[in-house]
Protein backbone atom coordinates (compact mmCIF):
# COMPACT_ATOMS: atom_id res chain seq x y z
CA UNK A 1 0.00 0.00 0.00
CA UNK A 2 1.41 3.14 -1.03
CA UNK A 3 0.60 6.89 1.37
CA UNK A 4 1.29 9.83 1.32
CA UNK A 5 2.02 12.14 4.10
CA UNK A 6 1.21 15.68 3.33
CA UNK A 7 2.98 18.52 6.05
CA UNK A 8 5.04 21.19 6.30
CA UNK A 9 7.59 19.77 9.25
CA UNK A 10 9.87 17.38 7.94
CA UNK A 11 10.11 16.16 11.18
CA UNK A 12 6.43 15.03 11.20
CA UNK A 13 6.69 13.84 8.20
CA UNK A 14 9.68 11.68 9.29
CA UNK A 15 7.41 10.55 11.97
CA UNK A 16 4.48 9.84 10.63
CA UNK A 17 6.08 7.83 7.84
CA UNK A 18 8.16 6.03 9.78
CA UNK A 19 4.99 4.72 11.79
CA UNK A 20 3.48 3.64 8.65
CA UNK A 21 6.50 2.57 7.12
CA UNK A 22 6.58 0.24 10.30
CA UNK A 23 3.81 -1.17 9.13
CA UNK A 24 4.50 -1.73 5.65
CA UNK A 25 4.14 1.31 3.61
CA UNK A 26 5.67 2.63 0.78
CA UNK A 27 5.47 6.62 1.88
CA UNK A 28 6.07 9.53 -0.62
CA UNK A 29 6.13 13.00 0.74
CA UNK A 30 4.73 16.33 0.43
CA UNK A 31 5.44 19.54 2.29
CA UNK A 32 1.79 21.75 1.12
CA UNK A 33 -1.21 20.53 -0.44
CA UNK A 34 -0.65 22.11 -3.67
CA UNK A 35 2.24 20.15 -4.35
CA UNK A 36 0.36 16.84 -2.95
CA UNK A 37 -2.32 18.41 -5.83
CA UNK A 38 0.73 17.82 -8.09
CA UNK A 39 1.49 14.33 -7.30
CA UNK A 40 -2.11 13.31 -7.98
CA UNK A 41 -2.21 15.44 -10.81
CA UNK A 42 0.53 13.59 -12.20
CA UNK A 43 -1.01 9.92 -12.00
CA UNK A 44 0.32 9.22 -8.46
CA UNK A 45 -2.69 7.79 -6.30
CA UNK A 46 -2.17 6.71 -2.91
CA UNK A 47 -4.39 4.56 -0.85
CA UNK A 48 -3.85 6.66 1.85
CA UNK A 49 -3.58 10.66 2.42
CA UNK A 50 -2.21 11.73 5.81
CA UNK A 51 -3.01 15.23 5.78
CA UNK A 52 -2.05 18.59 8.37
CA UNK A 53 -4.36 21.35 8.29
CA UNK A 54 -2.05 24.35 8.49
CA UNK A 55 0.78 24.25 6.07
CA UNK A 56 1.83 27.54 3.39
CA UNK A 57 0.61 27.50 -0.04
CA UNK A 58 -2.40 25.35 0.52
CA UNK A 59 -3.93 24.26 3.78
CA UNK A 60 -4.99 20.72 4.38
CA UNK A 61 -8.56 21.33 4.04
CA UNK A 62 -8.20 22.76 0.68
CA UNK A 63 -6.35 19.69 -0.31
CA UNK A 64 -9.24 17.70 0.67
CA UNK A 65 -12.21 19.75 -1.02
CA UNK A 66 -9.30 19.42 -4.16
CA UNK A 67 -9.57 15.85 -4.03
CA UNK A 68 -13.11 15.14 -3.53
CA UNK A 69 -13.88 16.98 -6.28
CA UNK A 70 -12.17 14.71 -8.74
CA UNK A 71 -13.75 11.47 -8.83
CA UNK A 72 -10.77 9.40 -10.15
CA UNK A 73 -9.42 9.75 -6.23
CA UNK A 74 -12.62 8.95 -4.46
CA UNK A 75 -10.28 5.69 -3.25
CA UNK A 76 -7.96 7.61 -1.75
CA UNK A 77 -8.35 7.47 2.06
CA UNK A 78 -8.04 10.90 3.58
CA UNK A 79 -6.62 11.45 7.73
CA UNK A 80 -6.43 14.92 8.87
CA UNK A 81 -3.40 14.80 10.71
CA UNK A 82 -3.25 18.10 12.64
CA UNK A 83 -3.21 20.23 15.74
CA UNK A 84 -6.75 21.82 14.94
CA UNK A 85 -8.65 19.79 17.45
CA UNK A 86 -11.61 22.40 17.89
CA UNK A 87 -14.98 20.38 17.37
CA UNK A 88 -15.67 22.62 14.86
CA UNK A 89 -12.50 21.89 12.88
CA UNK A 90 -13.17 18.95 12.87
CA UNK A 91 -16.41 18.94 11.37
CA UNK A 92 -15.88 20.95 8.79
CA UNK A 93 -13.05 18.60 7.61
CA UNK A 94 -15.42 15.49 7.79
CA UNK A 95 -17.83 17.14 6.03
CA UNK A 96 -15.63 17.77 3.53
CA UNK A 97 -14.88 14.48 3.26
CA UNK A 98 -11.77 13.53 5.46
CA UNK A 99 -12.64 9.78 6.72
CA UNK A 100 -10.75 9.90 9.67
CA UNK A 101 -9.23 12.62 12.10
CA UNK A 102 -6.03 12.77 14.43
CA UNK A 103 -5.01 15.40 16.74
CA UNK A 104 -0.84 16.15 17.58
CA UNK A 105 0.08 14.90 19.88
CA UNK A 106 -0.38 11.53 19.09
CA UNK A 107 1.04 8.05 19.89
CA UNK A 108 2.10 5.88 17.26
CA UNK A 109 -0.63 3.91 18.82
CA UNK A 110 -2.90 6.25 18.24
CA UNK A 111 -2.34 6.21 14.23
CA UNK A 112 -2.31 2.25 14.42
CA UNK A 113 -5.99 2.61 16.06
CA UNK A 114 -6.97 4.99 13.21
CA UNK A 115 -5.80 3.12 10.20
CA UNK A 116 -6.99 -0.31 12.20
CA UNK A 117 -10.18 1.40 12.08
CA UNK A 118 -10.32 2.41 8.68
CA UNK A 119 -9.11 -1.30 7.95
CA UNK A 120 -5.97 -0.03 6.22
CA UNK A 121 -3.56 -2.27 8.63
CA UNK A 122 -1.55 -3.90 6.00
CA UNK A 123 0.99 -6.29 8.25
CA UNK A 124 -0.04 -7.44 11.77
CA UNK A 125 2.44 -5.35 14.15
CA UNK A 126 3.50 -7.63 17.52
CA UNK B 1 -3.36 46.79 29.14
CA UNK B 2 -6.56 47.87 26.76
CA UNK B 3 -4.38 48.56 23.81
CA UNK B 4 -2.90 44.56 24.27
CA UNK B 5 -6.08 43.64 23.39
CA UNK B 6 -7.91 42.73 20.46
CA UNK B 7 -11.95 44.26 20.24
CA UNK B 8 -13.67 43.02 23.01
CA UNK B 9 -15.38 40.00 22.97
CA UNK B 10 -17.62 38.63 25.53
CA UNK B 11 -15.83 35.88 27.75
CA UNK B 12 -12.39 37.51 26.85
CA UNK B 13 -12.31 41.56 26.56
CA UNK B 14 -10.15 42.01 29.07
CA UNK B 15 -8.49 38.82 30.15
CA UNK B 16 -4.97 38.25 30.21
CA UNK B 17 -2.93 35.84 28.65
CA UNK B 18 -2.51 33.73 32.86
CA UNK B 19 -6.18 34.29 32.76
CA UNK B 20 -7.19 32.88 29.25
CA UNK B 21 -4.39 29.85 29.82
CA UNK B 22 -3.18 29.34 33.46
CA UNK B 23 -0.15 27.60 34.99
CA UNK B 24 -1.98 24.62 35.47
CA UNK B 25 -3.75 24.78 31.84
CA UNK B 26 -0.27 25.16 29.65
CA UNK B 27 1.68 22.54 31.67
CA UNK B 28 -1.30 19.98 31.43
CA UNK B 29 -0.87 21.00 27.90
CA UNK B 30 2.90 20.91 27.79
CA UNK B 31 2.82 17.33 29.85
CA UNK B 32 0.59 15.44 27.58
CA UNK B 33 2.82 16.91 24.37
CA UNK B 34 6.11 15.71 26.20
CA UNK B 35 4.48 12.23 27.29
CA UNK B 36 3.18 11.68 23.48
CA UNK B 37 5.66 12.69 21.45
CA UNK B 38 9.15 12.87 23.70
CA UNK B 39 9.02 10.05 25.21
CA UNK B 40 6.32 8.12 27.95
CA UNK B 41 9.14 8.40 30.56
CA UNK B 42 10.17 12.07 29.84
CA UNK B 43 9.04 14.69 32.00
CA UNK B 44 8.76 18.27 32.54
CA UNK B 45 9.68 19.01 36.10
CA UNK B 46 7.62 22.23 37.28
CA UNK B 47 11.35 24.08 38.57
CA UNK B 48 13.24 26.84 37.87
CA UNK B 49 16.62 26.34 36.40
CA UNK B 50 19.24 28.61 34.90
CA UNK B 51 18.72 29.35 31.41
CA UNK B 52 22.13 29.98 29.26
CA UNK B 53 23.13 33.36 27.07
CA UNK B 54 22.57 31.42 23.75
CA UNK B 55 18.93 30.31 23.81
CA UNK B 56 16.68 29.48 20.67
CA UNK B 57 12.85 30.12 20.82
CA UNK B 58 9.77 28.90 18.71
CA UNK B 59 6.14 30.52 18.60
CA UNK B 60 3.27 30.95 17.25
CA UNK B 61 0.22 32.92 16.78
CA UNK B 62 -3.43 33.18 17.96
CA UNK B 63 -5.06 34.58 15.68
CA UNK B 64 -8.91 35.31 16.73
CA UNK B 65 -10.93 37.31 19.09
CA UNK B 66 -7.80 37.59 21.36
CA UNK B 67 -4.76 37.66 19.61
CA UNK B 68 -1.64 35.79 21.39
CA UNK B 69 1.13 34.02 21.48
CA UNK B 70 3.07 30.97 22.61
CA UNK B 71 6.69 31.04 22.46
CA UNK B 72 8.82 28.13 23.84
CA UNK B 73 12.45 28.89 24.99
CA UNK B 74 15.21 26.58 25.67
CA UNK B 75 19.16 26.26 25.38
CA UNK B 76 20.67 25.09 21.79
CA UNK B 77 21.50 22.13 23.44
CA UNK B 78 18.25 20.84 24.55
CA UNK B 79 16.56 22.81 21.66
CA UNK B 80 18.48 19.82 19.90
CA UNK B 81 17.82 16.80 22.11
CA UNK B 82 14.16 17.50 21.74
CA UNK B 83 13.99 17.01 18.06
CA UNK B 84 16.02 13.98 18.10
CA UNK B 85 13.75 12.69 21.04
CA UNK B 86 10.67 13.55 18.63
CA UNK B 87 12.14 11.93 15.96
CA UNK B 88 12.81 8.98 18.42
CA UNK B 89 14.43 6.13 16.77
CA UNK B 90 13.97 8.19 12.81
CA UNK B 91 16.82 10.84 13.74
CA UNK B 92 19.90 11.34 11.09
CA UNK B 93 22.76 10.63 12.86
CA UNK B 94 23.78 14.26 13.07
CA UNK B 95 20.99 16.97 12.92
CA UNK B 96 21.39 19.90 11.30
CA UNK B 97 19.85 23.66 12.13
CA UNK B 98 17.33 23.40 9.63
CA UNK B 99 16.78 19.76 11.32
CA UNK B 100 16.33 21.07 14.84
CA UNK B 101 14.33 24.37 13.60
CA UNK B 102 11.65 22.20 12.05
CA UNK B 103 11.84 20.11 14.87
CA UNK B 104 11.47 22.11 17.50
CA UNK B 105 9.03 24.85 15.48
CA UNK B 106 6.83 21.49 15.40
CA UNK B 107 6.88 21.35 19.12
CA UNK B 108 5.75 24.84 19.39
CA UNK B 109 3.03 24.43 16.74
CA UNK B 110 1.68 21.75 18.84
CA UNK B 111 1.59 23.29 22.12
CA UNK B 112 0.30 26.32 20.55
CA UNK B 113 -2.34 24.56 18.91
CA UNK B 114 -3.65 22.55 22.34
CA UNK B 115 -3.57 25.91 23.82
CA UNK B 116 -5.53 27.72 21.05
CA UNK B 117 -8.41 24.73 21.17
CA UNK B 118 -8.96 25.74 24.88
CA UNK B 119 -9.98 29.13 24.21
CA UNK B 120 -13.61 30.22 24.79
CA UNK B 121 -13.92 31.64 21.06
CA UNK B 122 -12.87 29.74 17.82
CA UNK B 123 -9.53 31.07 16.78
CA UNK B 124 -6.50 30.26 14.16
CA UNK B 125 -3.14 29.28 14.43
CA UNK B 126 -0.03 31.18 12.37
CA UNK B 127 2.77 29.09 11.35
CA UNK B 128 5.72 28.64 13.71
CA UNK B 129 8.55 30.53 13.58
CA UNK B 130 12.00 30.09 15.36
CA UNK B 131 14.68 32.28 16.19
CA UNK B 132 17.31 33.40 18.92
CA UNK B 133 15.26 36.25 19.64
CA UNK B 134 11.17 35.81 19.92
CA UNK B 135 9.27 39.02 19.40
CA UNK B 136 8.91 41.01 22.25
CA UNK B 137 6.55 40.51 24.40
CA UNK B 138 3.56 42.95 26.24
CA UNK B 139 3.12 43.51 29.90
CA UNK B 140 0.93 40.55 30.22
CA UNK B 141 3.51 38.01 29.72
CA UNK B 142 2.60 34.71 31.96
CA UNK B 143 6.24 32.11 32.00
CA UNK B 144 5.84 28.85 32.99
CA UNK B 145 9.18 27.54 33.50
CA UNK B 146 10.17 23.57 33.65
CA UNK B 147 13.30 21.55 33.47
CA UNK B 148 13.28 18.64 31.60
CA UNK B 149 16.55 16.93 31.34
CA UNK B 150 17.72 19.54 33.53
CA UNK B 151 17.80 21.97 30.98
CA UNK B 152 15.37 24.96 31.98
CA UNK B 153 12.13 24.74 29.08
CA UNK B 154 10.36 28.05 29.32
CA UNK B 155 6.74 28.64 27.91
CA UNK B 156 5.76 31.96 27.24
CA UNK B 157 2.02 33.26 26.81
CA UNK B 158 1.20 37.04 25.95
CA UNK B 159 -1.38 39.37 24.28
CA UNK B 160 -0.29 40.82 21.29
CA UNK B 161 -1.30 44.29 20.28
CA UNK B 162 -3.38 44.77 17.18
CA UNK B 163 -1.29 46.07 14.05
CA UNK B 164 -2.17 49.76 13.31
Amino acid sequence: MHALVIDDSRAMRRIVGGILEDLGYEITQAGDGQEALDKLEAGFVPDLACIDWNMPVMDGLSFVNAVRENPEWRDVTLMMVTTESEHGQIVRALAAGAHEYLIKPFTPDALRDKLSLLGLVPVEVP
Amino acid sequence: MSELLSAPVDGISGATAAELLPEETVRAIADEIWASFIGEDEVLVPLDGELPAATVSAWVGIDGPWRGRVVLTTSASAAEELTRALLRGRAPAVLDAEDVEDGFGELANVLGGGLKALLPEASSLTLPMVGAQPPASGPDEHLVSSLWRGERVDVVVCSVPLPH
